[in-house]
């Protein structure tokens, strides 16, 4: 059993991974879209919210050590409730994977493979994605958090080679639409923080029980500057009108790199290994989605359901028409589903299940739950 | 190999494109010493976008214009505005930023028909050169597509670009 447990550090790449893809597809253009010129104002004030939801998660938790989102469901609900949030979860990760795997193929079609069919493109991915499910999670995790520090040295890479192309001006006027804009409806980019999910699931794996703490502000605070360095970057680069293409700003920006004759055209180079980092991404949330179904339907295996979860995420991310529809669902669509079951659903689970312990506490003394599911 | 494209005012069109290309295989051993050949094609179309495609329909490789060096407007046609055209460019993900943009002041297909590299047998290393020549002259200047656009698009300054 040890040695499914996870290391912090591992944890943290896990939940990194989450901000890492999104900012190599369309997370950066979609907060300049809303906040226009006070983007870095708005990504300090949505990372310092995220890190104040970030303590008040692991306050929640405190009381349910080693238990999921689902056991504390199971707690609070029972059966029925448990089976709910295991489908809400399921459906949360299973449309992420198929939007992100639609989006990612598109923007290779667009540069490398104009007349190759989408669905070829995206049929690689997913054969990975299910041989790196039937070798293990654990493969996956140690994966990711061996090439994480790559994915995140190609973000910053590409902000200070681009520096000498920046226009520093284009931050203002500082607040942007306005402060409202800025700090009220630009609250809704909390999205960003999708990773939050990974949180709620991975306390049973964790090898240090009181480790979450620690997971939870380093992971947050990476992805807030690796953020702040994306959204930067493109503010910095292009006026607006550039930054709203089909194709992934960051690669747009990467375009842009060149050290005198010889080292022209890395964009290529970043595209490998944004295309290894997508594929850890999916496969973590795939590993993630089936172990949510084992778990809400008390199956002992994985394995054997992984190619049919694959068939349906094919299909899933086949049914946007054409590229319009996938920027639409992506954009918004994703955005109100993070915000829906990653901060709104399952903090209301946790605060409710966090009274019904306090009630149960003061009525019979202390509770103990310390049924270790993993 | 696309090298370069010009832009003119067209006869019957909005637009007229002159395409340069390299021959295949023009830069291997057999011709070491001679200046590599190249073809040079016009059409006349509303857009870019319609000159490539109509230019594919009579060439047998289709363009890519991945590999161009340069960009060049004819000065009467810069007169008129080329920010719908500058636009185009930047929305083709073909079309790299570094892309040099030229300025003639005959017209575009004339310039291009009229380089004749002397000390150099590579017309694409030629054009790739040539602008860089601003590190250690101050007579021109290196204006990349990107650079002319992100001033296109500034409130508080001009795009410029290579007169020739």
């Amino acid at each position: 059993m040890t040695d499914k447990k996870i290391g912090n550090l591992e944890a943290i790449a896990l939940v990194l991974t989450v901000v890492v893809n999104h900012v190599f597809l369309n997370l950066p253009k979609n907060i300049i879209a809303s906040a226009s010129s006070a983007s870095i104002i708005n990504v300090l004030f949505i990372s310092i919210i995220a890190v104040l939801i970030g303590y008040f998660v692991c306050k929640l938790l405190e009381k349910f050590p080693r238990l999921d989102i689902l056991d504390i469901a199971n707690f609070l609900g029972g059966k029925w409730l448990k089976m709910l949030t295991g489908a809400l979860f399921l459906g949360y990760f299973l449309f992420t994977v198929s939007i992100v795997l639609r989006s990612f193929s598109e923007g290779l079609k667009i540069v490398f493979f104009p007349r190759s069919p989408i669905a070829a493109i995206m049929i690689l991915f997913l054969l990975t994605i299910v041989i790196t499910n039937k070798i293990g999670h654990q493969a996956i995790i140690r994966s990711n958090l061996f090439m994480m520090p790559i994915f995140l040295f190609s973000i910053l890479f590409i902000f200070f080679a681009n520096i000498e192309n920046f226009t520093i001006q284009r931050m203002l006027p500082v607040l942007g639409n306005g402060a409202f804009t800025t700090f009220f409806s630009g609250l809704s980019n909390l999205f960003a923080f999708g990773g939050f999910a990974y949180l709620y699931l991975l306390p049973p794996y964790l090898k240090d029980d009181k480790g979450l703490k620690k997971i939870t502000f380093a992971s947050i605070i990476t992805s807030g500057i690796c953020l702040l360095f994306s959204v930067a970057t493109l503010l910095f680069l292009s006026p607006n009108s550039a930054i709203t293409e089909e194709i992934s700003p960051l690669y747009l920006a990467s375009r842009n790199i060149q050290f005198g004759r010889f080292f022209q055209r890395l964009d290529a180079i970043f595209l490998l290994f944004w295309i290894i980092s997508l594929t850890a991404y999916l496969s973590i949330s795939f590993s993630f989605a089936t172990r949510v179904f084992q778990k809400m339907l008390n199956f002992e295996y994985t394995k054997w359901y992984t190619g049919l979860f694959a068939l349906f995420v094919f299909a899933l991310a086949l049914i946007p028409e054409n590229m319009y529809r996938l920027i639409f669902i992506e954009g918004t669509v994703y955005q109100y589903v993070v915000l829906i079951v990653v901060f709104g659903i399952s903090l209301t689970l946790l605060i409710l299940a966090n009274i019904k312990y306090a009630l149960l506490e003061k009525k019979k003394g202390a509770v103990l739950i310390d049924k270790a599911p993993v | 190999m696309l090298l370069q494209f010009g832009f003119d005012v067209g006869d019957t069109e909005r637009i007229k494109v002159t395409f340069q290309f390299t021959m295949p295989n023009s830069s291997g051993e057999n011709n070491a010493g001679e200046t590599a050949p190249s073809v040079i094609d016009s059409v006349e179309a509303a857009c870019i976008e319609s000159a490539v495609n109509l230019i594919n329909t009579f060439v047998s490789k289709e363009v890519n214009l991945s590999h161009c060096k340069v960009i060049v407007f004819s000065e009467e046609m810069a007169k008129q505005g080329i920010s719908k055209e500058i636009y185009s460019l930047m929305n083709k993900v073909e079309v790299r930023p570094d892309t040099n943009i030229i300025i003639s002041t005959t017209t575009a297909e004339e310039y291009i028909r009229s380089v004749k590299p002397s000390l150099e047998n590579l017309v694409a290393k030629f054009y790739e050169i040539l602008p860089r020549s601003s590190e250690y002259t101050g007579y021109t200047s290196d204006i990349h597509l990107i650079d002319f656009f992100n001033k296109l698009e500034s409130m508080s300054e001009e795009p410029i670009a290579i007169l020739r």
